[in-house]
C-alpha cells in the first residue's frame, strides 16, 4: 500500500470506510504516524494515482463483536511518535530550523457495517486521532489537539441494477505549518454526497459493466488559515467494463467547481478558483496469475480563473494546466508472501501555491510477510514536480518563477500480530524535498527555502476486538 | 372442515376396499385365534406410532408459523388434517378389535387389524410428505437468505480492477513549504 494512502493529511481515502475495515489494522495506525508530512507535492485523486497493486488477506485475526447481520469492530492504538522536523525547517533557514518533537498518540476507532449480501448495506468507520506532544517549546505545544474521522456509507437497492448510495466524509486533520508558528494547519473537512451506479446482469458478482455517476459537496476550513477556506462542488463518471474476471476497461471522468470562501487570487496572495477536470481511459487488472497492471492517459485541464491582462505575466507564463495524463503500474507477486509494485503518474493537482503543479511521480514498494505473525511493507516515492508561473506581489524575491520541487518519501513499517485482541507496530519514515527554490528580500536575504528533510520513527500496539 | 371430511372419505373409502379385500382373503384362509395377541400388539404399536406423527406435525406447524412462511404452514396443515382424520379412525378401529378380540372372534380382530395397518401406512406416507414441506422441492422456492459461495482459483491475484471508481477521494491538500503566500497576511512568517 503506497504511503499516500496512509496519509491522513494528504488524504487519499478512496473507500475509506472499507479500508478502515480491511486494511485499517495493517495501515491506519501507523499510518497516523505518518502524518506529519507537508508534502510539497502531493497525489492526485482517484485512479491518478496508477497503482497496479495486489493484496493479501489482513494478518488481523480480529472478528469483531457480531449482532445479526452487522459487526462492530471496535480497537483503539497508542503511539510513541517522533520527527526530527515537525516544522519542514532548514538549517539554512533563519528563524526556521528544523525542531523536534515527540508525541504520543491515541487513536479509538470503531467500524460498523452489515456486509455485501443485503439489499441495503451499511458501512461507518470513525477513528480518532489524540495527539499529546511532549515539550516545554510553546509551538510544539500547540500541536497537541484532537483529529480524527468519520465515514458513512449507505447503499439501497445494492444487488439490483440500479443502486444508490449517500456517503459522508468528515475529516479533522491535524497538520503542523510549515514555519515555527503557533499557527496550525489544522482543518475541517467534509465530502457529502452520492452515487447512482448502474451494474446491469442477473448476479452482482458477475456483472461485468458499472457505470456510477457521483456528486459530492466538499467544505474545507482551517482553524488558522481563513483565506484557505473552499467549499467545492465536486463530480464524477466512471464507467468499467471487465471483459476478464480480474481484468477491466476503465473510463474515468472528473469536474470539480472550486471556490475560495473568503474570495481568492491576489487579495491573497493566494491560488484562484478552478474548475478542474480530468478524462482518463485504460486497461486493469491481471495480466497473469503472477502479474498485475494499470495503463491509462488521458487529458485535464485545471480551468483557474486567472487575470489575463495582469501585467507581471506573460502570454508564455503557464498559469492554468492543459495537458496529458496518465499513469502506468505493474505488480508482481513472487510468492503468495511477497508482493512487489512499481508504478509512474503524471497529473496534476491545484495548490495555494501558483494555481496548480504538474509531476511526474515514480513509486516502488515491497511487501513481505512472514508466516502469521508479521507483515513488513517498503516503499519509496519520487515525485518531480513543477509549479505554475508565479510571481508575488509584495517586496521579495523568488529564485525561479516556476517553481520546481523533488519530494521523497520512503519508509519502512512491520506489524507484529501478536495475538487476537493486540497487535504492534513499529516503523521509520523519511520525508523531504529537494529544490533550490527560495524566497529572498530584495536585498537577497534568505527568508524562506524549500527544501528541508524530516527522519519519523514511531511504535504502537493495537488492541481491538 | 372441507378438508377433514375429504380426508375421512378417503380413508373411509380405503378402509372400505381393505375390509372388500380382506374378506375375499377371508373365504380363502380362515383366520386363527392364535393370532389375535400379536395382532393385538402390532395395531396398539401402529397407533401409538401414528400419535407420535400427529404431536410432531404439530410441532412443524409451530415452527412454520414462527417463520411466517405461509406456504410451508399450508403444506403442513394439509397433510395433518388427513393424519388427524386417519388416527381417529384408527383408534376407534383398535376399540372394536380389542371388542372383537375379548370375544375371541379372530376374524373381526384381523379384519380391524388390516384397517388399523391401511391407515397407518398412509399415516406415514402423509408424515413423510409433511417433513419436506418448504424444502427446496416445493415449487423451487428458497427460504430465509440464500448463502453465496464464491469459489475463487486460489493462483488468480487479488486484485480489483475497478477499484477507486466508486467513490470521491477527499483531497485535503496543504500549502507547500516556502509558500509566499502569508506574507501579506503576516508580515512576520517567522513568527
Amino acid at each position: 500500500m503506497p504511503p499516500e494512502e496512509c496519509d491522513t493529511v494528504s488524504i487519499h481515502k478512496r473507500k475509506t470506510y472499507r479500508a478502515l475495515q480491511l486494511a485499517g489494522i495493517l495501515c491506519l495506525l501507523p499510518a497516523t504516524a505518518f502524518s506529519q508530512g507537508a508534502k510539497s507535492v502531493a497525489s492526485g485523486g482517484g485512479m491518478q494515482s496508477g497503482t497496479a497493486q495486489m493484496t493479501m488477506p489482513t494478518i488481523s485475526k480480529a472478528k469483531g463483536l457480531r449482532s445479526g447481520d452487522f459487526v462492530l469492530t471496535p480497537a483503539v492504538a497508542l503511539d510513541a511518535h517522533h520527527d526530527t522536523n515537525v516544522f519542514n525547517g532548514n538549517q539554512d533557514e533563519p528563524n526556521n530550523e528544523p525542531v523536534a518533537a515527540t508525541s504520543l498518540r491515541i487513536m479509538p476507532r470503531l467500524g460498523l457495517n452489515n456486509g455485501t449480501d443485503s439489499e441495503v448495506q451499511f458501512n461507518f468507520a470513525a477513528a480518532g486521532d489524540v495527539r499529546l506532544y511532549m515539550s516545554d517549546k510553546q509551538t510544539v505545544d500547540e500541536l497537541s489537539n484532537f483529529g480524527g474521522s468519520a465515514d458513512l456509507g449507505v447503499t439501497f437497492a445494492a444487488r439490483r441494477a440500479i443502486s444508490f448510495t449517500f456517503f459522508d466524509h468528515f475529516t479533522r486533520a491535524l497538520q503542523a505549518n510549515t514555519w515555527d508558528t503557533r499557527r496550525t494547519l489544522n482543518r475541517f473537512g467534509n465530502d457529502v454526497g452520492g452515487r447512482v451506479s448502474f451494474h446491469p446482469g442477473e448476479i452482482p458478482e458477475r456483472r461485468p459493466l458499472e457505470v456510477s455517476l457521483i456528486g459530492a459537496y466538499a467544505i474545507d476550513r482551517f482553524d488558522d488559515f481563513e483565506a484557505g477556506a473552499t467549499n467545492t462542488v465536486r463530480t464524477r463518471l466512471t464507467s468499467s467494463w471487465r471483459f476478464l474476471p480480474k481484468t477491466a476497461v476503465v473510463v474515468d471522468a472528473s469536474w470539480d467547481f472550486r471556490d475560495f470562501v473568503n474570495g481568492s487570487s491576489d487579495t491573497h496572495n493566494l491560488t484562484a478558483d478552478s474548475k478542474p477536470w480530468r478524462v482518463q481511459a485504460g486497461l486493469a487488472g491481471a495480466l497473469t496469475k503472477k502479474l498485475t497492471f494499470r495503463l491509462t492517459g488521458g487529458w485535464g485541464m485545471s480551468l483557474h480563473d486567472i487575470d489575463e491582462t495582469d501585467p507581471k505575466y506573460t502570454a508564455e507564463d503557464e498559469r492554468s494546466f492543459n495537458n496529458f495524463i496518465g499513469g502506468a503500474a505493474l505488480g508482481f507477486r513472487a510468492s503468495g508472501s511477497t508482493l512487489l509494485h512499481i508504478g509512474y503518474t503524471r497529473d496534476f493537482r491545484d495548490s495555494y501555491y501558483a494555481n496548480f503543479v504538474q509531476f511526474h511521480r515514480g513509486s516502488v514498494g515491497l511487501n513481505q510477510r512472514f508466516g502469521t505473525m508479521l507483515d513488513v511493507a517498503v516503499w519509496f516515492n519520487a515525485t518531480y514536480g513543477t509549479y505554475g508561473a508565479y510571481v508575488p506581489s509584495v517586496g521579495v524575491k523568488l529564485q525561479q518563477k516556476n517553481r520546481i520541487d523533488t519530494a521523497l518519501d520512503g519508509g519502512v513499517r512491520a506489524s507484529f500480530e501478536v495475538s487476537r485482541l493486540m497487535g504492534m507496530d513499529i516503523g521509520y519514515r523519511y520525508r523531504g524535498v529537494l529544490t533550490s527554490y527560495r524566497v529572498s528580500s530584495l536585498q537577497d536575504d534568505i527568508i524562506d527555502l524549500g527544501a528541508y528533510s524530516a527522519h519519523e520513527i514511531f511504535a504502537g500496539v493495537t488492541l481491538r476486538y | 372442515m372441507r378438508r377433514e371430511y375429504i380426508a375421512m372419505a378417503i380413508g373411509v373409502c380405503c378402509l372400505v376396499l381393505a375390509a372388500a379385500v380382506g374378506a375375499q382373503q377371508g373365504a380363502e384362509k380362515k383366520p386363527s385365534v392364535d393370532n389375535i395377541p400379536g395382532q393385538i400388539e402390532q395395531a396398539k404399536a401402529n397407533v401409538e406410532r401414528m400419535h407420535k406423527m400427529v404431536s410432531e406435525g404439530f410441532k412443524e406447524l409451530e415452527e412454520a408459523r414462527k417463520a411466517q412462511n405461509i406456504s410451508r404452514v399450508n403444506c403442513v396443515n394439509d397433510a395433518l388434517t388427513a393424519m388427524k382424520g386417519l388416527l381417529r379412525l384408527a383408534e376407534s378401529n383398535f376399540l372394536a378389535m380389542q371388542e372383537a378380540a375379548s370375544r375371541n372372534d379372530a376374524g373381526g380382530v384381523e379384519h380391524e387389524y388390516v384397517k388399523i395397518s391401511i391407515a397407518f401406512n398412509k399415516c406415514e406416507e402423509l408424515y413423510g410428505q409433511l417433513q419436506g414441506c418448504g424444502g427446496p422441492s416445493t415449487d423451487g422456492a428458497i427460504d430465509g437468505k440464500p448463502y453465496i459461495e464464491k469459489q475463487v482459483d486460489p493462483d488468480m491475484p487479488e486484485v480489483d480492477p475497478t477499484a477507486e471508481l466508486d467513490d470521491i477521494p477527499q483531497t485535503l491538500e496543504n500549502p507547500p513549504s516556502a509558500s509566499p503566500f502569508y506574507l501579506e497576511e503576516d508580515q512576520n512568517p517567522q513568527g
